[in-house]
């Protein structure tokens, strides 16, 4: 019973030493900083923090942890290229795989890379209903963004419930897709025809109405001041050829311009629609993973 | 603005020295949040802001010291943070707030314990608020200067209220009536000559078109043109005459400003 006692009061004594002297407080006090730089949004703080100690003392965090917290701090710093660089080092194993291949997404479409979304998300495994349901969600807006309209009817069908984080943004993708359908693309080659015709019709077909008056107008001015130095003095006074060649610059310029506007018009519409999506997209992966 | 970091953990220091500074706010900001009083963190908070500043970047330094609060602390560290708080923010060009920061040091310290800086400071929030009497009665109310230098900055601060300002408005309205005319007033004779004699050939092309019966050319490239140049004109005159103000009221800050500056030198070599 004594020896038993000493062995127990032993133990008891080992146990004490090893819980007092074990480095856990010192762990906790690196995490807990680690922690509290992460969630007072210090991320530039925390990347230099986690280098330093991936430097000095490399066993005190695990390498998935510091490239995943590097990489969303880099995200969270707007810095979408660098943040995939570590990101892409986060492993299948890693609790954090699901969230860094989400945000690995978000990161490549805001670096306008509409592709390789698909091949990214393909990486999740769908055991998780809710996980497969958001991967069909980003995937859905993907194929938008790609304006692949039927590959985001399959997307959207393959959604098996409206969850709350991503309900609102799922009924937007339809008004777009529907948006996107329903679209009328315009031509700079018909803009540039109205112009040649009528001289700012091209511009008002491109929206800009403001644009269109105006050079209907000036152009009006210069023809006149043509049709009267044509009338008063002939053909071949110079009067003549400097108002003919002011007004066939400034014709054949309003032609060039009336194609660029419906350019401009289209790629405007577009990046309008694709900040759209692009928000959409993100929106649910921030509420989700947070 | 010269100053020294002198840290409480000589690790940091050595970082600061090192030029890693990055690193160096990352442990200054692990001090602060392991500090255990608020006292410590004051310190600390300090400290980080002046390795903000030693790197130009006073906003961050400003808003680092607004976390901090300066009642936990002795009174040295509580001037030095409120001190700070006013130099940064002065420094970002935020004069609104430097001057809060002042006032509220003000309020913490006696007025007899009032240090020299501060003075040196308001003075300055002054000048950039173009609240030119109250830095020159600031100046002449302290104690701290001579007679000889008070009547110097009195002498400059008269220039200041002698300079003959261009009212931007006139400058507009002189144009309209007498094109060109508006750019003279605000200082730009050459200006305002090429742009009278601009106005004048296009008038004059108008009027000669209309003799000879063309009156297309006449309206749309004479008048037109005209309008353009005169409304055009009439608005340039007008932002020649701001510029001119800028220029001269410049001219005496920088004067003032490098006057106290030369004493500032003499009076920390002494």
């Amino acid at each position: 019973m004594n020896t038993g006692f000493k062995w127990f009061y032993a133990i008891l004594s080992l146990a004490i030493y090893l819980l007092s002297h074990h480095n856990s407080t010192a762990q906790k006090t690196t995490y807990d900083f680690v922690d509290y730089l992460y969630t007072s949004s210090q991320h530039q703080h925390l990347i230099d923090y986690l280098g330093f100690i991936q430097k000095n003392s490399p066993n005190t965090i695990g390498n998935d942890t510091v490239n995943f917290l590097k990489g969303k701090s880099y995200y969270h710093l707007q810095k979408h290229k660098i943040s995939n660089s570590y990101l892409r080092q986060v492993p299948k194993s890693s609790i954090s795989f699901a969230e860094s291949r989400f945000l690995m997404n978000i990161n490549a479409i805001y670096n306008k890379d509409y592709k390789s979304g698909f091949s990214i998300l393909d990486e999740l495994s769908i055991n998780d209903s809710v996980i497969s349901d958001l991967k069909n969600f980003e995937l859905s807006g993907l194929a938008l963004l790609n304006r692949d309209l039927e590959l985001f009817r399959e997307y959207n069908n393959n959604i098996s419930k409206d969850y709350y984080y991503f309900s609102d943004e799922r009924a937007t993708f339809e008004q777009i897709s529907h948006e996107l359908a329903d679209r009328k693309k315009k031509s700079p080659w018909v803009a540039g025809l109205a112009t040649a015709i009528i001289p700012g019709s091209g511009k008002f077909y491109a929206g800009k109405r403001g644009q269109g008056i105006y050079s209907f107008v000036i152009s009006t001015f210069l023809a006149l001041q043509v049709w009267e130095s044509y009338n008063k003095d002939g053909i071949q006074s110079p009067r003549f050829i400097i108002y003919g060649s002011l007004f066939s610059l400034f014709h054949a310029g309003n032609i060039w311009s009336s194609a660029l506007t419906v350019k401009n018009y289209n790629n405007e519409y577009n990046e309008a629609a694709n900040y759209r999506i692009k928000m959409d997209m993100h929106i649910p992966v921030r509420a989700f993973f947070n | 603005m010269p100053f020294s970091i002198k840290c409480q953990t000589p690790e940091i220091e050595n970082l600061c020295k090192s030029e890693k500074h990055s690193l160096s706010l990352v442990f200054l900001e692990k001090q602060i949040f392991e500090s255990e009083s608020q006292k410590d963190r004051n310190g600390y908070i300090l400290e980080k802001a002046y390795c903000y500043k030693h790197q130009n970047e006073f906003q961050k330094a400003a808003e680092t010291l607004k976390r901090a609060y300066p009642a936990a602390s002795s009174d040295s560290i509580s001037y030095l943070i409120g001190y700070e708080s006013a130099l940064c923010n002065y420094l970002s060009s935020d004069y609104s707030k430097a001057k809060l920061s002042l006032i509220q040091l003000k309020n913490r310290f006696p007025p007899n314990e009032e240090k020299i800086q501060i003075l040196y400071l308001e003075v300055l929030i002054a000048h950039e608020m173009e609240q030119w009497e109250e830095a020159e009665s600031k100046i002449l109310r302290s104690d701290n200067f001579s007679d000889n230098f008070k009547d110097s900055i009195k002498t400059m601060y008269h220039e200041m209220e002698a300079i003959k300002l261009k009212d931007p408005a006139k400058a507009e309205t002189i144009s309209r009536f007498i094109p060109g005319a508006g750019q003279m007033y605000a200082g730009k004779f050459l200006r305002g000559l090429t742009s009278m004699v601009i106005q004048a050939g296009l008038l004059g092309f108008a009027g000669y078109s209309f003799l000879n019966g063309y009156y297309f050319s006449g309206t749309f490239t004479g008048v037109s043109l005209f309008y353009v140049f005169y409304m055009g004109g009439a608005r340039h005159a007008e932002y020649l005459a701001i510029e001119y103000n800028k220029e001269k009221i410049a001219f005496v800050k920088n004067k003032i400003e490098n006057y106290l500056f030369t004493h500032i030198k003499k009076e920390n070599a002494i």
